[in-house]
């Protein structure tokens, strides 16, 4: 699943590069995707990081140069997904308990499943639904909903 | 960096990189990373409430014997998805089998088990706190907390069973022991004849003697009473490491173990020095709390450096009571420019001491490490020969010297000579 998710990720973005012509941008993500499989096919889980942050590094390129927004999205989306499962693997090797093992993997699994969801309803939203609002206050709002999330963040930990 | 950290990092570098380029398509990029955090917030545990225990199985073991220690987590709030167990190691245990760090799935009034097996050398081990780490379902956010679960691990040294010691002392207490006391009364070992005094058992009449002259005489035996006896355990770097960093004091460290357990079940009043860095004493005392006494410091003991305390200690006669046996085991130093340590032991002799000097050979230790050449065999046999004649004034002093090729075991080879009465040969050596 995980390398399923690689693949997608690159493809997703060399197909959105490839539909603008960016024949050499198209070239270097799946180059991306391969250096990225390499790595994790020899454990080298430390660097999935850095391949997310090109990933979405490529999607805000793609955006800018006017690629297909739905494909960035879906390289960026699937390679969160890439990045997450690899972690994920790397505590799923700590369950020594099978059955442990099996309902976190199911819980874990039906949880990217509804993120998924909600990334590609939230896609669909924005064809569909056209708010005419200035970007600024767009950006605002946006700003607001992280800042709120980091607070909710440290509130939730020092609840613990 | 952390995962949430990163997460969030890469958030507002889209809001920021929205708002440079006026790109509207950048914010729906930040779409997966905010649902992703936000799917994190909503797995987290409402309330943490965990508590650990340890136990280990034995917590009083022998060097490498495998010991199991078992952790219990009971969960008393609420449900758990993610909790990841890690106990803390202390220096010096080695893992055998099994794992220190788990994760459990852990459900509301629920236990879960963590189990492996360990090993350790000689020494105490303190078992603190099990590290526990609480995440929600995304792995997002983690709770780390420190829980005591305070645990002990002894590792004692071997004690090898010696049948019996012959240390004739010239002082004895005035209680029944093994040792023979040189004072005629009831007992066992002939001791002389005597003139009869009423109340003498009519058994005890020499006939023979009797007969002879005109009196009647009765048989006298030797008393047996225990003894007072200080080991010394020789702890100091300087006379303990040979050929780098390879160190003998583990071997004095069973001799003296296994003396101390045959001296104190023949009923003697053993008391012990260890002299390191610092002169660390057990007082003499009698039976088995004695020996756990004996066996925990030996436990503790470990070869340091002595600058202050280069030599042998001066017996104070108030722990070692003057003509009582002292019993060191050490390998040694009988270069005088070094340290001093056959005019110690003279000293102790001088003093009224019956002194035994088990001495683990460091010769064939350090050669036994060293590559096998004959200008090392050669400088081996100098060494041993200097040694030797170093030995021997001990030797001429009264000093009983035992010397014990630790290659081979000390029940075996020493036991027999310390079991026969002294001869004042000297025992041991290299062939």
């Amino acid at each position: 699943m995980l390398f399923s998710c690689i693949a997608l990720s690159a493809g997703s973005l060399a197909i959105g590069f490839f539909f603008n012509d960016l024949m050499f941008l198209a070239g270097l993500s799946l180059a991306f995707g391969a250096v990225w499989a390499y790595t994790q096919r020899r454990d080298w889980n430390r660097l999935s990081m850095i391949w997310l942050g090109l990933a979405v590094f490529a999607g805000v390129c793609g955006i800018i140069v006017e690629a297909n927004a739905g494909w960035m999205l879906s390289g960026v989306t699937f390679s969160l997904l890439a990045w997450d499962l690899t972690e994920f693997q790397k505590r799923l090797g700590l369950v020594y308990v099978k059955s442990d093992a099996a309902s976190m993997e199911k819980r874990h699994i039906s949880r990217l499943g509804i993120l998924v969801a909600a990334t590609a309803g939230f896609f669909l939203l924005t064809i569909f639904i056209q708010l005419k609002i200035s970007l600024a206050l767009v950006i605002l709002l946006a700003f607001v909903l992280a800042l709120g999330l980091a607070q909710l963040y440290f509130r939730f930990m020092s609840n613990l | 960096m952390n995962r949430p950290a990163f997460l969030t990092a890469a958030l507002f570098v889209l809001l920021i990189t929205a708002l440079l380029s006026k790109e509207g398509g950048v914010l729906i990029l930040a779409a997966p990373l905010l649902f992703y955090q936000i799917a994190g917030l909503l797995t987290q545990p409402e309330n943490v409430d965990l508590k650990v225990e340890r136990s280990l199985d034995p917590e009083r073991a022998n060097p490498n014997d495998l010991v199991t220690v078992r952790i219990s987590i009971h969960n008393f709030g609420s449900d758990l998805t993610e909790v990841l167990v890690e106990d803390v190691l202390p220096e010096g245990v080695v893992l055998n089998s099994g794992t220190p760090r788990q994760i459990f799935t852990l459900p509301r009034g629920k236990t879960a088990a963590l189990e492996y097996v360990i090993s350790a050398q000689r020494g105490t081990y303190h078992f603190e706190n099990v590290r526990v780490e609480v995440g929600n379902e995304l792995g997002t956010l983690h709770y780390t907390r420190f829980i005591p679960a305070p645990g002990q691990l002894f590792i004692v040294p071997n004690v090898l069973r010696l049948k019996y010691i012959a240390i004739r002392p010239r002082r004895t207490r005035v209680y029944v022991g093994n040792i023979p006391a040189r004072v005629g009364s009831t007992g066992t070992e002939f001791f002389g004849v005597r003139n009869y005094q009423p109340g003498d058992s009519p058994r005890s009449i020499n006939w023979r003697a009797s007969a002879r002259h005109e009196e009647i005489y009765s048989n006298e035996f030797q008393q047996e009473r225990a003894a007072d006896v200080g080991i010394i355990l020789d702890a100091r770097k300087l006379s303990n490491f040979f050929a780098g960093k390879h160190s003998i004091f583990d071997h004095s460290v069973m001799a003296v173990a296994a003396l101390a357990e045959a001296l104190l079940m023949q009923g003697n009043r053993v008391g012990m020095g260890i002299q390191g860095a610092m002169l660390y004493w057990t007082y003499p005392a009698y039976g088995k709390v004695q020996r756990e006494r004996i066996m925990r410091n030996l436990m503790r003991a470990h070869p340091e450096e002595t600058p202050a305390f280069a030599r042998l200690p001066r017996l104070p006669f108030g722990i070692f009571p003057a003509r009582s046996q002292i019993v060191l085991v050490s390998p040694l130093i009988t270069d005088p420019l070094v340290a001093n340590d056959l005019e110690v032991l003279t000293q102790w002799r001088a003093r009224g001491y019956q002194v035994l000097a088990v001495v683990p050979d460091p010769v064939s230790f350090e050669l036994s490490l060293l590559p096998s050449d004959p200008d090392t065999s050669l400088a081996g046999r100098v060494v041993y020969l200097e040694r030797r004649v170093a030995l021997r004034r001990l030797l001429n002093a009264g000093v009983q010297v035992i010397e014990w090729d630790v290659a081979k075991p000390f029940d075996q080879v020493v036991g027999p000579y310390l079991s026969r009465a002294y001869t004042g040969q000297f025992i041991g050596g290299m062939p």
